[in-house]
């Protein structure tokens, strides 16, 4: 099987098949999400093959969505209706940004619609992975926590998705020693 | 005449301020470590995690803006 190909399609099955662990484990599902979110720019390089050559961004994107999505229906299915109906808000705004990107082409679209959601769906679950009765006590800290999460988040989206930084070539040559 | 206190005994601004952060941090932090030690591990490691996948990223994004890397 031509090489490309087979990282093709290892590059689906990963990103395609992980996201469904989030029903299961909402937590740990999450960050395994992360990790195959990673996995396919780690799996060109180790392996040696582009099968996602000039349409990376658009396919990286798009299984971004997909996975949010997984979450955003744990999210939808909380009891803490704080907790619910933020993560839902949050999702939509990264959704429709993500939407809104792909038909504009404006790259300030992240810096307005970073993708808050994921960190705050993680710190619930995990809250909830903790104790499953967690719940948001108040407004207050529904702001506290999302300040929490997303302020790092918004950095990320400035270098990442708006200067278009290769970070994962800066992580492996500088903190990796990978060369 | 009468001795001690006139009326209920009103505690302190430091004993009430001390009162009100022991209430407040029972219930989010202590609370959570009430547990054997394998579960005491685990709900640390969970903690890390969420505090880890919000900063380790923002930590790296703001190396490559300050180093001027991106």
């Amino acid at each position: 099987m031509d090489k490309d190909l087979a990282v093709l399609l290892l590059i689906v099955a990963v990103r395609g098949g992980m996201p469904f662990l989030v029903f299961r484990w909402q937590f740990a599902g999450g960050l395994l999400c992360i990790l195959a979110d990673a996995s396919d720019s780690i799996l060109q390089d180790a392996l040696g093959a582009e099968p996602l050559k000039g349409h990376y961004h658009l396919v990286d994107k798009s299984f971004d969505t997909y996975y949010l999505f997984f979450e955003a229906i744990v999210a939808y299915r909380w009891l803490d209706p704080l907790a619910r109906w933020a993560g839902i808000a949050l999702f939509a705004l990264r959704a429709g940004g993500v939407v809104f990107y792909e038909l504009t082409e404006i790259r300030a679209t992240f810096l307005v619609t970073p993708n808050v959601f994921e960190n705050f769906y993680l710190f619930v679950a995990g809250m909830r992975s903790i104790d499953p009765q967690f719940r948001i006590p108040s407004w207050r800290w529904l702001i506290g926590i999302v300040v929490f999460v997303g302020a790092p988040k918004v950095l990320q989206e400035y270098v990442m998705h708006y200067r278009e930084a290769a970070t994962w070539h800066f992580v492996k040559e500088n903190i990796l020693l990978w060369r | 005449m009468r001795c001690g206190p006139a009326g209920p005994n009103i505690p302190s601004q430091a004993a009430r301020s001390q009162e009100r952060r022991a209430q407040y941090r029972d219930p989010v932090i202590r609370k959570y470590f009430e547990c054997d030690r394998p579960e005491r591990v685990r709900r640390a490691f969970v903690l890390l995690m969420i505090a880890g996948v919000a900063y380790v990223p923002g930590s790296v994004a703001l190396a490559m803006l300050l180093t001027g890397a991106d």
